[in-house]
């Protein structure tokens, strides 16, 4: 979130004299920090794409960008420039796109949904499903015979992203049959099997060798180094349409902050926005994980970064949590890959360094303003 | 066109908390639901709301079995307020009421939606707390600007009847403004042609202000009619178990004084 800095002073101040009707003490104008959040995140991602063992400058990432979706021309950038942008950093920063709009809008969903502000898709058994799916694929992967249309580096992101839903599914299940089905059951049944999960995973790290042991524990800190055009189009095609789809149920998560009962009052009907907030988020979790492992922080600390300066309104937030995730993992990818290049560190190590502090600072800021 | 409760029960774990209950509610009329703790008031009201199928009898809404009637269709004509205010995110005020405008979106009402919730808000004497955010005001504004998000979900007329169920929608609010929200109530009731049920603690203020009386204890329904016919019989004694005398006011009215029997010897 860091990544919104530069366009906060802006929309922040431009609010105070005078007070325009409708105006919130403490909030930033809605648009205008989506605006914002969405000039931040070209910005990053011209410069990510430039970044690298091949530098390239931004106006010719940008020449190569537009001509490729038909405007301008890019006939002066060199071809070697223009293969790498399109087959390793494009992909990548649009990964790191996908997975930040994708696992932000996650997060904004299921706190909606618990009604709780620091609820985080782990609770449902995504997480650590995906990951146990992933453990299984690289200890035991080996042993499996595939037909030969499928090719073995998928392997390890089919078992991850089956891992993740059975996890979730399994979370689901156990709390539609427990008698109060209401969404505090799914809460410990996602911790019940959240803790299955883990055993697994230990298990597994406790059979494999120290190859395979490293494999695990660098998967569970995440990398966006397995993107490709390939890979990209396959979560695209899953997370796009299912962030979409939480961005739909923005109202509905509104009322839901009422209470269930006064949600289903208000013809919201519970038991199905929660079927399909869970099918959803796991879709978006599931798919993004299954290529790039686990990214902790971003689907907690986006979107309660954003509710302290735009309000908990879903129909805001969510969008605004999609874009400023975005940016945020494009530039923690970024990072990872440039700060002790040539070596790249686990994208999950900088997700967490960019966001415990920044976290940290708006915990303490709020506390003045928000009470309690 | 009712909102009725037909001989209806309801049981959890074998006990009955609502036994064979027989209520109307009818367009233009606020009825009080009044009644000691546990005498099944609340449960009564969820049966009512369809937030729960009787367990023998039957609830309507307008002749329909209400457990048929669509969520949202029934969003748009009945608002249920229960006595859970917390949120736990900081909406404004004028966002919270907003909500009530939900089963509306998408329809032409929608248009109408700011000057609803700006009017809802004024109505209950809040619309200076509109633009507060919701978890720092306090008890009774919380209600208040709950009420006005349940009146809000039925403001405009439908070609249909509209039902209002408050659960104790005056539990915070101070003298002033218990007399306030009731009276908005009813004249929302008889000017929008609302039927309202309103769970009430304070014998005086439902004398005051409702139609009808329904009295409930043990789950059963011990007497039911406009108020003067049920404050000139006992029941109002044999419900809550204490002594009450009718208090003159002259203009202000005849209301009905709860005397605690311990203290009444030799009466």
């Amino acid at each position: 979130m860091s990544t919104a800095a530069p366009a906060a002073p802006a929309t922040g101040n431009e609010q105070r004299p005078p007070p325009r009707p409708g105006a919130i003490a403490g909030r930033w104008s809605a648009p205008r920090t989506l605006l914002g959040l969405g000039v931040a995140l070209m910005v990053v991602a011209i410069i990510a794409a430039g970044r690298g063992a091949v530098p390239i400058a931004p106006g010719d990432v940008l020449r190569t960008l537009l001509h490729g979706i038909g405007f301008g021309s890019d006939t002066d950038v060199p071809d070697s420039a223009q293969r790498v942008l399109w087959h390793l950093r494009f992909p990548r920063v649009a990964l790191a796109i996908v997975a930040g709009a994708a696992l932000a809008v996650s997060g904004a969903a299921l706190q909606g949904l618990f009604r709780n502000p620091l609820a985080d898709p782990t609770l449902i058994g995504v997480s650590f499903g995906a990951a146990a799916g992933a453990a299984t694929m690289i200890v035991l992967g080996h042993h499996i015979a595939l037909p030969a249309w499928f090719s073995r580096t998928w392997l390890l992101p089919a078992g991850a992203f089956t891992g993740g839903l059975l996890a979730t599914g399994l979370a689901y299940l156990l709390s539609a049959v427990s008698r109060d089905r209401g969404v505090a059951a799914l809460l410990l049944a996602g911790i019940a099997v959240n803790a299955a999960a883990s055993a697994l995973l230990g298990l597994y790290s406790h059979i494999a060798d120290d190859a395979q042991l490293r494999n695990i524990s660098f998967w569970n800190l995440g990398s966006l180094g397995a993107a490709s055009p390939s890979t990209l189009g396959v979560v695209a095609l899953i997370a796009l349409p299912a962030t979409l789809g939480l961005l739909k149920i923005a109202p509905q998560l509104n009322a839901l902050a009422l209470g269930e009962a006064a949600a289903q009052h208000l013809g919201v009907n519970v038991r199905r926005l929660k079927t399909i907030s869970v099918i959803l988020i796991a879709a978006c979790v599931g798919a993004v994980t299954a290529v790039t492992g686990v990214i902790v922080f971003v689907g907690l600390v986006v979107p309660h970064a954003l509710r302290f300066v735009l309000g908990p309104d879903h129909r805001w937030l969510m969008p605004a949590a999609a874009v400023g995730g975005a940016a945020l993992v494009t530039l923690a990818d970024l990072t990872a890959r440039t700060l002790l290049a040539p070596a790249e560190l686990p994208i999950g190590i900088v997700t967490a360094f960019i966001g415990v502090p920044f976290f940290a600072a708006l915990l303490i800021h709020s506390g003045r303003r928000l009470g309690p | 066109m009712t909102l009725a409760a037909h001989a209806a029960s309801f049981h959890a774990d074998r006990r009955a908390l609502v036994s064979g209950v027989t209520l109307t509610v009818a367009p233009g009329e606020l009825v009080a639901l009044l009644g000691p703790n546990g005498a099944g008031k609340s449960t009564l009201l969820k049966l009512l709301a369809g937030d729960v199928a009787p367990s023998a009898g039957r609830v309507t809404l307008d002749e329909a079995p209400i457990g048929a009637i669509k969520s949202r269709h029934l969003a748009r004509h009945r608002a249920v307020l229960r006595q859970d205010l917390a949120l736990p995110f900081a909406f404004t005020a004028a966002e919270v009421v907003h909500m009530g405008r939900l089963p509306h979106r998408g329809t032409a009402d929608e248009r109408d939606d700011a000057r609803i919730v700006s009017d809802a808000l004024g109505l209950l004497d809040a619309g200076h707390l509109a633009h507060r955010l919701y978890p720092t005001l306090s008890g009774g504004e919380q209600q208040r600007v709950q009420l006005a998000r349940a009146l809000a979900q039925l403001w405009l007329p439908d070609h249909a009847a509209r039902y209002l169920l408050l659960d104790e929608p005056t539990s915070n609010l101070d003298l002033v403004h218990q007399h306030q929200a009731l009276t908005v109530a009813r004249s929302f009731a008889r000017e929008r042609g609302i039927g309202v049920l309103v769970i009430l603690h304070d014998v005086a203020l439902a004398v005051r202000h409702a139609d009808r009386l329904a009295l409930l204890k043990g789950g059963r329904l011990i007497a039911s009619g406009s108020v003067d016919q049920v404050i000139e019989t006992t029941s109002l004694a044999d419900c809550f178990e204490m002594d009450f005398r009718m208090a003159d006011f002259g203009a202000a009215g005849r209301v009905p004084v709860a005397i605690p029997r311990a203290s009444v010897t030799g009466s």
